[in-house]
C-alpha cells in the first residue's frame, strides 16, 4: 500500500495535483455532469489545503483527496434534499454514458479498443454503488480498507460488495458478448 | 472440483487484490502450487481483473482546473510561508517601533535638558543689577514658602545634607519666579564671594537632566558639563529638575570643595539632597 506524506509547509509544490485525473473521474461518476465534476475537484483540493494539518503521516493521501470528494459530494446531494443518487441493488440503472469515459468530452479521449468499450459499457450498466466500488478498486486501486474510508463503511462491507460487483460485471460482458454473437449471425 | 474450492475462490480474489499477508498468503500460493483448479481460477481472476483495468477510461481534468488548483495551492503555500514570517516581521516591526517611539523620546528628553539648561544659563546671565530678586532671605524655608505658593509643582530646596552643611561657602541670596516650558519655574540664587551661583528648579515633567559627566552621589545621578565659562550640574529628584549654574568648576566629588570646606566626611558623608 502506497504511503504519502504532506511536504511541509512551503514545500507542497504538488500537493496532490497527480490524482487530479482520477479525481475527476471519480467526480464524474458522482455527478454525472461535467461543471460539477469540475467543481467537486476544485472544491475538494480547498478542503485538502485547509485541512493538510489534520492529515496523519502515514495515511494514504489518495484515499483521504477521494473521501473528502465524496464527502462534498455527499454534503452537496443533502443540501439539494435529494439524497445521493446510490442504488443498493445491483439492478440496471444508469448506463453507459453514466461513466467518466463516456461523457461527451472524455470519450474523445477514450480508449478506442474494443474491449474497453465492452467493458466500460458493461460498467456503466452496474448499479452507482457497484460502479463506485469498482471504480475504486480496479480504476484506482485503493485497498479495501481505503475504499472503506472513502464509502464510510466496514472493510468488510467493501469486499462483499466488491464480489457481487464483479460477478454482476462478469455476467453482463457474457451477455452483451453473447448479444454481439447473435448480432454478428443475424447480420450475416 | 472447484466446488469444493469455493472458499479458495474468495480467497484468491483476495490475493489478486493484494489484501492477503503472511501466512495466510504463503499457505494460499502453497495450496494454488498444488491444485490445477485453483491455478485456474487464480488466471480467470486475474485476466478478469487485467480485462477491467485496461478498460480504465482516460479522463483528464481540464488544463483550466488544473491551473487553476495548481494557482490555489501556490498561493496556500506562500500563505504558510507568510505565516511563517508574519510574527518574526511583526516582532521587528514592533522592535522598530519601540526604537522610534525610544528614539523620539530621547531626542525630546535631550531637547528638553539642552532648552532647561539653555534657560537656566539665560536666567544665571540676568544679573542682579538688571533684574532685582523677587523674594530675597538667606532662610530656606522663606525661599521655599514663598516659591510653594507660586509654582505648580511642589518646590523643595536642595536644602538637605552638603547643601545646607555649615561649612557651606554660599548663602542663600533669595529666589526668582521665571517661565519655563510655559510654567512657572523657581530660579534660586545663592551668593559665594564674588560668585552667583544660581539654581534654577522645575517639574521633572517638563525637563529631565541627561548628558555632561555623570556622578553618583547620594542615590542622585549629578550631570556636569562646561559651557563656556560656566559650569553647569543637574540632576533629577523626587519629581524636580535642577540646573546649578555657576563660573565655580562642579563635576566631580572633589569639586565639592570649591563651594564648601573641606571636612573628612564631606566626599565620603554626602546625604541625599532633597
Amino acid at each position: 500500500m502506497m504511503s504519502h506524506k504532506f511536504a511541509r509547509n512551503g514545500e507542497q509544490k504538488g500537493f496532490g495535483i497527480e490524482y487530479i485525473n482520477a479525481l475527476y473521474g471519480y467526480a464524474l461518476m458522482l455527478t454525472r455532469n461535467k461543471v460539477e465534476a469540475e467543481d467537486l475537484v476544485q472544491e475538494t483540493y480547498a478542503r485538502a489545503l485547509e485541512a493538510q494539518h489534520r492529515f496523519r503521516d502515514g495515511s494514504n493521501i489518495k484515499g483521504w483527496f477521494f473521501t473528502i470528494l465524496r464527502n462534498i459530494w455527499l454534503n452537496q446531494m443533502r443540501h439539494r434534499k435529494s439524497g445521493p443518487h446510490i442504488v443498493d441493488a445491483d439492478g440496471e440503472e444508469g448506463g453507459a454514458d453514466l461513466l467518466p469515459g463516456h461523457t461527451r468530452n472524455s470519450q474523445e479521449i477514450l480508449i478506442s479498443k474494443e474491449n474497453a468499450e465492452q467493458v466500460q459499457s458493461a460498467i456503466g450498466r452496474l448499479s452507482a454503488e457497484f460502479r463506485e466500488v469498482i471504480l475504486l478498486r480496479e480504476f484506482e486501486e485503493l485497498s479495501y480498507q481505503e475504499i472503506a474510508t472513502v464509502l464510510n463503511c466496514p472493510a468488510g462491507t467493501v469486499m462483499s460488495r466488491l464480489g457481487r460487483a464483479r460477478a454482476k460485471l462478469r455476467t453482463l460482458l457474457v451477455e452483451m458478448s453473447g448479444q454481439r454473437l447473435n448480432s454478428g449471425k443475424a447480420s450475416r | 472440483m472447484i466446488k469444493i474450492h469455493d472458499d479458495y475462490g474468495v480467497m484468491i480474489q483476495l490475493l489478486i487484490d493484494d489484501e492477503l499477508t503472511g501466512q495466510e498468503r504463503e499457505d494460499l500460493i502453497s495450496h494454488i502450487n498444488d491444485c490445477a483448479g485453483c491455478q485456474k481460477v487464480l488466471e480467470e481472476a486475474q485476466a478478469f481483473s487485467e480485462r477491467v483495468r485496461s478498460a480504465r477510461p482516460q479522463v483528464e481534468a481540464p488544463a483550466a482546473l488544473r491551473e487553476k488548483i495548481l494557482g490555489n495551492i501556490t498561493n496556500s503555500s506562500n500563505r504558510s510561508v507568510r505565516a511563517y514570517w508574519r510574527p518574526l516581521a511583526a516582532a521587528a516591526m514592533f522592535l522598530v517601533a519601540v526604537g522610534v517611539v525610544l528614539s523620539i523620546s530621547y531626542l525630546r528628553q535631550e531637547s528638553r535638558a539642552m532648552s532647561f539648561v539653555e534657560a537656566a544659563i539665560a536666567e544665571h546671565r540676568i544679573s542682579s543689577s538688571d533684574r532685582s530678586l523677587d523674594v530675597e532671605s538667606s532662610s530656606p524655608e522663606v525661599v521655599a514658602a514663598w516659591f510653594a505658593q507660586r509654582v505648580s509643582f511642589s518646590f523643595r530646596m536642595p536644602n538637605e545634607g552638603i547643601a545646607t552643611d555649615d561649612r557651606a561657602k554660599y548663602t542663600l541670596a533669595g529666589g526668582r519666579l521665571v517661565t519655563f516650558g510655559g510654567q512657572p519655574a523657581a530660579l534660586v540664587e545663592f551668593r559665594m564671594q564674588n560668585n552667583r551661583i544660581t539654581l534654577l528648579v522645575t517639574s521633572d515633567k517638563l525637563a529631565t537632566a541627561t548628558g555632561g559627566k555623570v556622578t553618583l552621589s547620594g542615590g542622585l545621578r549629578f550631570h556636569a558639563s562646561d559651557l563656556g565659562e560656566l559650569h553647569v550640574a543637574t540632576w533629577n529628584n523626587k519629581d524636580l529638575t535642577y540646573a546649578l549654574i555657576s563660573a565655580v568648576a562642579m563635576g566631580s566629588s572633589r569639586s565639592c570643595s570649591s563651594c564648601h570646606r573641606d571636612s573628612p566626611a564631606a566626599t565620603t558623608t554626602m546625604k541625599s539632597p532633597t
